[in-house]
């Protein structure tokens, strides 16, 4: 079983890493910045682990909610729901992939980062309208960051290896 | 069946409870934001806030310094020439414009605002969003809505500014303060993409230019009219009246949607704050100047003009919260 306790504390270092750290990572774009999302990347990684659909959703709920907090209060609430859906949506794909290989978990990171920040995106325009920027140009950055977490998805997995026997006490090996 | 007299156990939720609990949190919030209750959120988000802001501080200038690649000696002196040269150029220019306003000075009573200076520690961490978090906050009487610019204003002008003067130094507004929490507040750049607000356009003529600009007739029908440059100033000045139009974050730059293009517009027109912040701040100061202008394609008779920011938004350090005197004096 997940211990809560030790995903929280994961949860603050991985949105103070983001939030204060990753930019030397970011670059600008025509469409805007493009930089990983760590908070994302640690997502996947704990559902790919997890032992059950709500433990996953559990972790990418922490993880959401810790993105959205530092700063925005505005739209509060989304990504974590998201992050929530996407955890649960990561464990039930996982057995479709015959291993876990490095270039799933970068697969399932794009996949991921992809899907939740194009949600929130439309929902940021739905909710907020009068937005002046493009969707095709929204969009674009979406995939950009996604691309870029993607890429350090196996990073932090690889990263998060060692914590294992803290994160699941019984860690189930997988194929 | 168990007896009524035994003491019933508290038990621990289950996963699953404690998940619908959360979601139904996550629910709550958005309702609470799409309803305009957005206290609770905000009091959320200021949690955070005690351990992010000096995390944030000690490395936030850090990131910004190793992010550059390393440059070797012939290229740093090169960059040291070019950068000479035109800091004389800016020295010059510079010299003039005193020259040039110096006049105004005596006629003018004192700079109706208080300028209260914040450093930003914080940078978001969604690059989808342009927001910074400063660290100062409702201790220094920051409050929701203030403007944020880059320099501090040094000319202590006390009278009305004469129509149709657009620029005053390099004093840039940046954002807007859209939180404010006790020792922290939440800066909106003018880049994000939520951000709206009105705006002055100018188009501005510069020397040996000339340019069609549409006025306003006695009748108000309106005629067109060829301006030139006069040669009474080395810079260049603003021509026709001024637009007023309403300035979006495009999450790179600022965009002007549904600008007649009568108007005219062109490369170099500088956007400043409208008259809808005189209550902030008592002379338009410069956003940005205009990059570019495209014909919208549902609409031939309007353009949207696009505009980059001057002040450089990627390595913002002092920033200035510009609060009105009479809020600060009471």
């Amino acid at each position: 079983m997940m211990r809560i306790s030790y995903i929280l504390l994961l949860a603050i270092v991985a949105t103070l890493t983001q939030t204060v750290a990753t930019h030397a990572l970011w670059f600008s774009s025509s469409v805007g910045w493009i930089g990983p999302i760590l908070p994302a990347c640690v997502a996947v990684c704990m559902a790919l682990y997890s032992r059950s659909a709500v433990d996953a959703a559990l972790a990418g709920w922490i993880l959401g909610f810790a993105l959205e907090l530092p700063l925005a209060g505005e739209t509060m609430g989304v990504l974590s729901l998201l992050f929530a859906a996407g955890g649960a949506t990561i464990y039930t794909m996982r057995d479709a992939f015959f291993r876990d290989r490095v270039i799933t978990q970068a697969m399932l990171g794009f996949l991921f980062c992809l899907g939740i920040f194009e949600i929130s995106v439309l929902y940021s325009r739905v909710a907020l309208p009068g937005s002046a920027r493009s969707m095709g140009a929204a969009a674009l950055q979406v995939l950009l960051v996604a691309i870029y977490t993607g890429v350090f998805t196996p990073i932090v997995c690889a990263g998060l290896k060692p914590l294992h026997h803290w994160l699941w006490p019984a860690a189930v090996e997988r194929r | 069946m168990r007896s009524l007299g035994r003491r019933t156990k508290w038990k621990r939720p289950t996963r699953k409870a404690a998940l619908t609990g959360l979601i139904l949190l996550s629910l709550v919030l958005i309702v609470l934001e799409n309803t305009g209750q957005r206290r609770i959120p905000y009091t959320l988000s200021h949690t955070l806030r005690p351990v992010l802001a000096p995390l944030g501080e000690a490395t936030i200038y850090l990131t910004s310094h190793i992010a550059p690649a390393p440059m070797t000696n012939d290229e740093r002196q090169a960059e040291f020439s070019a950068i000479l040269v035109q800091v004389k150029q800016v020295i010059n220019d510079q010299q003039q414009r005193i020259n040039e306003l110096r006049h105004w000075r005596d006629a003018m009573e004192g700079f109706p605002c208080l300028l209260i200076d914040g450093h930003v520690t914080v940078r978001e961490g969604n690059p989808l969003r342009e927001l910074r978090l400063v660290d100062v906050g409702d201790n220094r009487g920051v409050r929701p809505g203030y403007l944020v610019t880059t320099r501090r204003i040094v000319t202590p002008y006390e009278n009305e500014l004469p129509k149709g003067l657009a620029v005053l130094g390099s004093n840039y507004i940046i954002g807007v303060i859209s939180d404010s929490a006790a020792n922290t507040a939440t800066v909106q750049l003018v880049t994000d993409s939520q951000f709206q607000m009105p705006a002055t356009l100018y188009r501005m003529l510069a020397p040996g230019q000339q340019r069609d600009v549409f006025v306003s007739t006695p009748s108000g029908g309106l005629e067109k009219k060829t301006v030139t440059h006069d040669g009474s100033t080395a810079g260049s000045y603003p021509v026709g009246e001024p637009i007023p139009v309403l300035a979006k974050g495009t999450g790179k730059q600022i965009v002007l949607q549904q600008v007649p293009a009568t108007h005219n517009i062109q490369p170099g027109d500088l956007l400043t704050t409208g008259p809808s912040t005189t209550n902030l701040l008592p002379i338009g100061l410069t956003i940005g100047r205009v990059v570019d202008c495209r014909f919208e394609s549902k609409d031939p008779h309007h353009v949207d003009v696009y505009v980059e920011p001057l002040a450089d938004l990627s390595n913002l350090e002092n920033v200035y919260i510009v609060m009105p005197a009479s809020r600060g004096t009471k």
